[in-house]
């Protein structure tokens, strides 16, 4: 289970890392909402891979 | 006892040097000149002159009063200079700018930046110092988790592409919040990569893992909303 959480934070962020890519050419391509929407994307994806890994105190 | 005394103005000078100098450089490429021109509001060039004062006021209060003239010199005076651009408006527009100057004025913020930063003086033990903290040296905390090296290599190399395509945005408005952008992507991809390479594992052990799916619940929620309403728009078009 262990492994399959530590994959899934790496897909998360190899995720983000391809969101913020598109979003920024995207930009380059004038397509300005979908950039914003990879932006968005990739945030979320980041966030959700550093999620997975920290610990928060207990009754939180 | 007087090289002391010496050596410690001759230090003394090469600091305040070192933070005057490329700051009055700083200013001069990038607040003197935009607010020279003809056309611009009495106020920036206030704010202007005041940021000025505010940098000198900063690196003669330094030694007597350290934290007051690094509250003037460096916060007050960066906050001055983004004020009076502010109030410069369209002249700062993008298409204004000369490239070369901008350029020139980037680099007078780079080193004063360094110019207010410090490094360890040969032969110093920080630990000798007095006002160090006593107690057992910190072991190291083991080895990092495997893999850690490919994944912040992975980060790394993702972070480099918004980067290169920031490069490829020709509208001017746009290509300078592309850059802008890129930056903030490429620091967050390096960050949670660093995070997740060394905190994977036993470093930061969370048990059971189903707790770690929980932990992350609401922002994989926000997410598959998003990717939701994205295949959806794909779809509709």
């Amino acid at each position: 289970m262990r492994k399959i959480v530590d994959a899934l934070s790496i897909l998360l962020l190899l995720g983000g890392a391809s969101a913020f890519a598109l979003g920024v050419k995207a930009l380059g391509d004038e397509r300005d909402l979908a950039s914003l929407y990879w932006l968005v994307a990739g945030a979320l994806l980041l966030r959700s891979s550093t999620d997975l890994l920290r610990p928060k105190p207990e009754g939180r | 006892m007087s090289a002391d005394v010496d050596e410690r103005a001759a230090n003394e000078l090469v600091r305040r040097a070192n933070v005057l100098l490329p700051g009055v450089y700083a200013w001069a490429a990038t607040v003197l000149y935009p607010v020279s021109l003809h056309g611009v509001s009495v106020y920036a060039r206030v704010v202007a002159g005041a940021a000025l004062a505010t940098l000198l006021a900063g690196v003669a209060l330094g030694r007597r009063r350290p934290s007051l003239g690094r509250a003037l010199g460096l916060h007050g005076f960066v906050m001055a200079c983004v004020l009076a651009w502010v109030l410069l408006g369209p002249v700062l527009a993008v298409d204004r700018l000369e490239p070369t100057k901008a350029a020139v004025g980037a680099v007078g913020w780079v080193l004063f930046a360094f110019g207010w930063g410090g490094s360890r003086e040969p032969e110093h033990v920080p630990e000798d110092d007095p006002r160090a903290l006593p107690g057992e040296p910190l072991p190291p905390r083991g080895k990092l988790p495997r893999g850690a090296v490919l994944v912040l290599s992975l980060a790394i190399a993702g972070a480099a592409f918004p980067l290169i395509f920031a490069w490829r945005v020709t509208r001017s408005a746009h290509a300078l919040f592309a850059h802008a952008v890129a930056i903030g992507c490429a620091v967050a991809l390096v960050s949670s990569g660093a995070e997740i390479a060394v905190r994977r594992g036993k470093w930061a052990p969370v048990e059971p893992q189903t707790r770690r799916l929980g932990q992350a619940a609401a922002s994989l929620t926000i997410l598959a909303i998003v990717i939701v309403v994205g295949v959806i728009e794909l779809f509709a078009n």
